[in-house]
């Protein structure tokens, strides 16, 4: 027969920690053992009584908490665009709601593109873009074109997708079966976070790779920092744009264009 | 399991810890909002997303405690006697003892609160051991401890019982 077990070896009886060899034992212990069965009954009082006090704290949950993450999201990319470029580059989707809040999801990336803009006045990031954007499409000041990109081959309305996998310092952004309407707008940062940001849809995520599912008419965004060595944006199989290095080429001409980013039309 | 998957099975759980452990809704909210925007940049499949948030989220909160008076005065003024409930919309019974679980809480140490907390959100030892950060085969002995001090402040304070050093034991250990 064992001896009397101590007090946190009960517990752990109790919440079902210990093996089950020495669980038997400190059961038949318990069942012979008046001063061990009391002290169990203790501890179980005690764990009941401490269930009942703190659950008189509880509060609901703020529920809106959800679609704040988006907003948060957004804020961070914007800080990023003046904050020093980080040694790592990381992926990170930002995601929202918006399909049941679509005024606000706009009036979130106007603020975005605003705010962007604004950030980065004179700096050799702006003129990184600048450049970069006068090579493919002869001019930030260029009137749009017409429609730009590959047309779906799904039709019009189909959802889109969009996937980000970062593999081997590249990051590859696919967007598949966009809806004609869907807006795709590619935004170059001086940050180290490459993000999607897509009006509606749903995201699915592993490490190192993002993807989302059933966007729908609306805006993709991507973010593509500058320190990405190598990136490429594929348009239902098409390339539409790479970046290597410092070099950041346009394939399809941009429905429009500004010092801070390039746009085109998923089909149409 | 997508993000918002896990969100929605974790948000709750977080929330009630961290709401529990503070003491203070709004905070609670601020910090779960942290953990989960940086899980967002982080995307980890969920059996290690849970452990990863709490962790996250007690390190959060043990700066938001160091970082100045404002737990202790909230702890400390949340112990307003029979005569003054918390809210007009509670009875005067519950807020008091809404007023005796949080002095209660208040007067173990941080980390007796954490595990006890993390218990009554079903982590096992070994990840109350993980997100703590004491080791696996200590955590039956802080346990027990830690359930014995609650016990005992809490009894007290259920008597009516003016609660007893509450400042020093918010501080981290």
């Amino acid at each position: 027969m064992m001896g009397h077990p101590a007090e946190q070896t009960l517990l752990a009886y109790l919440d079902r920690e210990l093996p089950v060899d020495e669980r038997s034992t400190v059961r038949e212990h318990v069942q012979v053992c008046a001063a061990c069965s009391g002290m169990l009954d203790e501890l179980a009082a005690a764990t009941r009584s401490l269930a009942d006090a703190i659950s008189a704290l509880d509060v609901p949950a703020p529920a809106l908490l959800a679609s704040e993450l988006e907003g948060d999201l957004v804020a961070r990319a914007l800080q990023e665009l003046d904050a020093p470029v980080p040694a790592a580059t990381t992926i990170t989707p930002l995601r929202r709601r918006a399909s049941r809040r679509p005024l606000l999801a706009a009036a979130l990336i106007i603020i975005f593109v605003a705010g962007a803009g604004a950030a980065i006045p004179g700096s050799p990031l702006r003129e990184w873009l600048a450049r970069s954007v006068e090579l493919v499409t002869g001019g930030p000041s260029e009137e749009p074109t017409d429609t730009a990109a590959p047309s779906s081959g799904q039709g019009s309305g189909s959802p889109a997708a969009v996937s980000v996998q970062p593999r081997d310092g590249l990051v590859r952004i696919i967007i598949t079966q966009p809806a004609p309407e869907t807006m795709i707008r590619v935004r170059l940062l001086d940050g180290g976070t490459a993000s999607v940001w897509s009006v509606e849809g749903r995201y699915r995520t592993a490490p190192g790779e993002i993807e989302v599912l059933e966007a729908g008419p609306g805006e993709v965004v991507v973010l593509l920092p500058r320190t990405v060595p190598s990136a490429e944006v594929e348009l239902d199989g098409h390339l539409v744009a790479t970046k290597e290095g410092s070099d950041f080429r346009l394939l399809i001409p941009a429905a429009d264009s500004s010092d801070a980013e390039v746009s085109f039309q998923a089909g149409g | 399991m997508d993000f918002e998957e896990i969100f929605a099975k974790l948000y709750p759980s977080l929330f009630r810890y961290l709401n529990r452990l503070t003491g203070d809704p709004d905070v609670a909210a601020d910090i779960s909002q942290e953990a989960f925007v940086r899980l967002l940049q982080r995307p980890l499949p969920e059996a290690d997303a849970r452990r990863w948030l709490f962790t996250v989220a007690t390190n959060l909160v043990r700066d938001w405690a160091r970082a100045g008076e404002r737990q202790r005065r909230l702890l400390r003024d949340s112990y307003r006697g029979p005569t003054r409930p918390d809210r007009p919309d509670e009875s005067a019974e519950r807020s008091l003892r809404i007023a005796a679980v949080r002095a209660a809480l208040a007067q173990i140490s941080p980390r007796d609160r954490e595990i006890l907390l993390m218990r009554e959100e079903g982590f096992r030892y070994a990840e109350i051991a993980e997100v703590v950060g004491v080791a696996p085969g200590s955590v039956g002995t802080l346990l027990a401890r830690a359930l014995r001090r609650f016990a005992a402040v809490f009894g007290e304070q259920a008597a009516g019982k003016s609660p007893t050093g509450t400042d020093e034991n918010l501080n981290e250990e």
